[in-house]
């Protein structure tokens, strides 16, 4: 691209250039790890990047494969796959599998986070909408992986109300083990 | 800049309505205004769509001397609704057809030229949209220039505003690592580079920006579609089209 004009970039740049439009800025005001969080978590639950790169480094290694498997469900967003009550068990499943792969790798603390949200808000997903646990947690040990992760600064809204409803359903079941 | 709930907000349908007036130099104004900003997507269009250096600046003179400043377009414009870009797309691809029907491709063209296609800078479309659909190709290169025209518009209206500071904070944090793929530079180094005492203001220059951004993003776009309510999906759909065809 010449030095006055985005003809050139590459269309990923461009899409995240145009991401800026998009994004609240709640985090921007936060202090750095939880405003990089939030970025990362948005950008990647929308299936587009980051709007900027303190966290994109990355993502195409991972975002890249995931989106291989997902888009062509239908050409939805990560973020839209997670919280669709229609979205397919299998979809969900393969979710969970590579951010339990992204979580295990060595990166940034932000990287991680996001990572085991978007692990758990794919149990979550199971659970609220398939009545399915797909993992050998526990219920008492989900309801206390949500409880830590709702509420968090940078966590999205749309994974915030999904995790308050897997934990509900974590609760309720725990109990009826229990009895 | 405008926001997005502007009542009285211009929009490309109305321009083009408009341009059925009979008052020539108004009408002059409008098309103008629409060559520039389409130009380059419909040359890029055609060229993806396999047409030569030349052919395709004949058919994109042609398509704005015949259809555009003639008036077939706001004809067509009467009856339409939707997104503009699609419409404008739309006409094109009859266009092409008509010239194709007509056999006299290379011949309809104007001898005079309506715009300049000289300095269009070949070499980096292709590189960037190597591997794009032409309907693709249409959307990347109108998108960028409407990023160019919300860019140049922010940094011109920080400029003035007195905030020169707030836009090079802008730029180092967010622009320059998406643009030039350099590592973000920290709010501390910010702090540093800039002279800024602590960090929350830099945090909060990068929102005023960013807010600036987005009104001035959301403005143009709604010049696109038909009302305020669509500016976001139009901007998720733009988006959507660029990262499929993001190289992964």
């Amino acid at each position: 691209m010449s030095k006055d004009s985005t003809l050139g970039l590459n269309p990923e740049s461009l899409a995240r250039l145009l991401g800026i439009a998009l994004y609240s800025d709640s985090g921007e005001g936060k202090d750095d790890s939880a405003h990089t969080t939030a970025q990362l978590l948005k950008a990647r639950l929308a299936g587009t990047l980051p709007l900027d790169t303190t966290v994109v480094e990355e993502l195409p290694a991972i975002l890249g494969q995931l989106r291989k498997n997902l888009m062509p469900l239908g050409g939805r967003t990560l973020g839209e796959v997670l919280t669709d009550p229609k979205s397919d068990l299998g979809a969900i499943k393969k979710i969970r599998r590579y951010a339990k792969k992204m979580a295990s790798r060595k990166r940034t603390e932000a990287d991680r986070a996001v990572a085991v949200a978007i692990y758990y808000a794919a149990i979550a997903s199971a659970l609220v909408f398939h009545d399915m646990k797909i993992t050998t947690h526990s219920y008492e040990s989900l309801e206390a992986s949500f409880a830590k992760l709702i509420n968090k600064p940078w966590m999205s809204a749309e994974l915030n109300s999904l995790f308050v409803r897997a934990l509900r359903l974590c609760r309720k079941k725990g109990h009826k083990s229990k009895s | 800049m405008g926001g997005t709930k502007s009542r009285f907000q211009t929009t490309h349908w109305s321009e083009i309505r408009n341009a059925g007036t009979h008052d020539e130099a108004r009408r002059r104004i409008i098309i103008n205004g629409l060559i520039k900003k389409y130009w380059k997507p419909i040359y890029c269009y055609l060229r993806r769509k396999g047409y030569g250096n030349e052919p395709a600046k004949d058919l994109t003179q042609g398509f704005f001397h015949e259809i555009v400043l003639g008036k077939d377009i706001v004809q067509q414009a009467d009856e339409a609704k939707g997104r503009f870009r699609t419409f404008l797309l739309t006409a094109l691809n009859h266009y092409i057809t008509s010239v194709h029907r007509a056999n006299v491709a290379g011949k309809r063209h104007p001898k005079d030229s309506i715009v300049s296609l000289e300095e269009f800078d070949e070499e980096s479309m292709s590189f960037a949209a190597k591997d794009m659909q032409p309907e693709d190709v249409f959307t990347y290169v109108w998108a960028s220039v409407l990023m160019d025209d919300v860019l140049a518009e922010v940094k011109k209206c920080c400029f003035r505003d007195g905030k020169k500071v707030y836009w090079g904070v802008f730029r180092a944090r967010v622009l320059d690592p998406i643009v030039t793929g350099v590592e973000p530079i920290t709010v501390a180094d910010l702090c540093k580079r800039f002279g800024i005492k602590n960090k929350v203001k830099v945090s909060n220059m990068i929102v005023t920006v960013k807010r600036r951004f987005q009104a001035a993003m959301s403005s143009r776009v709604r010049q696109h579609v038909d009302s305020d309510e669509e500016v976001k999906q139009e901007i998720q759909d733009l988006m959507k089209i660029l990262s499929k065809n993001c190289a992964i």
